[in-house]
């Protein structure tokens, strides 16, 4: 069985001045741990649902938790990158997220239609007394992509 | 994000340096306001530094026009990095905005 290349967890205050402990997480991991092999395009896909999701749980999953609090999980494997952001607030049903509004373009309701755009897999469910939004990406390394 | 300005005769440029995300999004609210105040309203946004963006940029900077329209300006973006163009055409933005290989021919559209 092939083990994880890289398992973190962050556990941080939900308040958006710690929204780059997590972003910088995932920018670590897309750079140091995968190195050069990991396509541009793709880690900066990473890094920027991992900001749509923190930055929604952040501003949004209001808690009356006595520690509000967010936790954020890597786990790097070979082959993928599952990134599980964990929240105390009321959860939402994920399918049922509308479109953005596309005729009017308002300021906010990008976040889980980017999400949905660039991750592979999205998973959204209840446990522990946490909301978990679990993403996935398949990877596809520069040296893979060279091989004809 | 740290901005730097520059006022021109037909617009002025706003150069901006760093992460447009949520924690920033404020300042690039107060930054153009202070310049619809200045009686700016026609701005040129500069965005050959900004390397990384997301949604809650992309509403700042929504914000941003809609405060230059209301004033009878408008705002031309130029020098995107491709990646952040492509969250401009992901999100259809691009149909909002016009956008420009340069400065120059941002500023020269007003």
């Amino acid at each position: 069985m092939t083990a994880a290349l890289c398992e973190l967890t962050l556990t941080i205050p939900r308040d958006l001045a710690n929204l780059h402990l997590a972003t910088d997480i995932a920018h670590w991991i897309c750079r140091q741990v995968y190195k050069p092999s990991l396509q541009d395009d793709l880690a900066y896909a990473v890094e920027l649902c991992v900001s749509e999701a923190c930055t929604n749980a952040m501003k949004h999953a209001v808690t009356t938790a006595v520690e509000d609090i967010l936790v954020v999980g890597f786990a790097a494997w070979p082959d993928r990158l599952v990134i599980v952001v964990k929240d105390q607030g009321p959860g939402y049903d994920i399918n049922k997220v509308p479109l953005p509004d596309f005729d009017h373009h308002p300021e906010g309701g990008y976040g889980i239609f980017i999400i949905k755009s660039m991750m592979d897999v999205i998973q959204y469910y209840q446990e522990g007394g946490f909301n978990h939004l679990q993403m996935t990406k398949f990877l596809t390394t520069t040296s893979e992509a060279a091989v004809p | 994000m740290e901005f730097y300005e520059e006022i021109g005769n037909t617009a002025a440029i706003l150069k901006l340096v760093g992460r447009l995300d949520s924690p920033v999004v404020k300042d690039l609210k107060n930054k153009v306001n202070d310049l619809i105040r200045q009686g700016q309203v026609n701005l040129v946004f500069d965005m050959a530094d900004v390397d990384f963006m997301d949604s809650s940029g992309l509403g700042g900077m929504v914000a941003a026009l809609r405060a230059v329209g209301q004033a009878g300006g408008d705002i031309k973006v130029a020098r995107l990095q491709p990646r952040v163009r492509t969250l401009f055409e992901l999100t259809r933005l691009h149909q909002v905005f016009q956008i420009f290989q340069d400065v120059e021919a941002a500023a020269q559209s007003f």
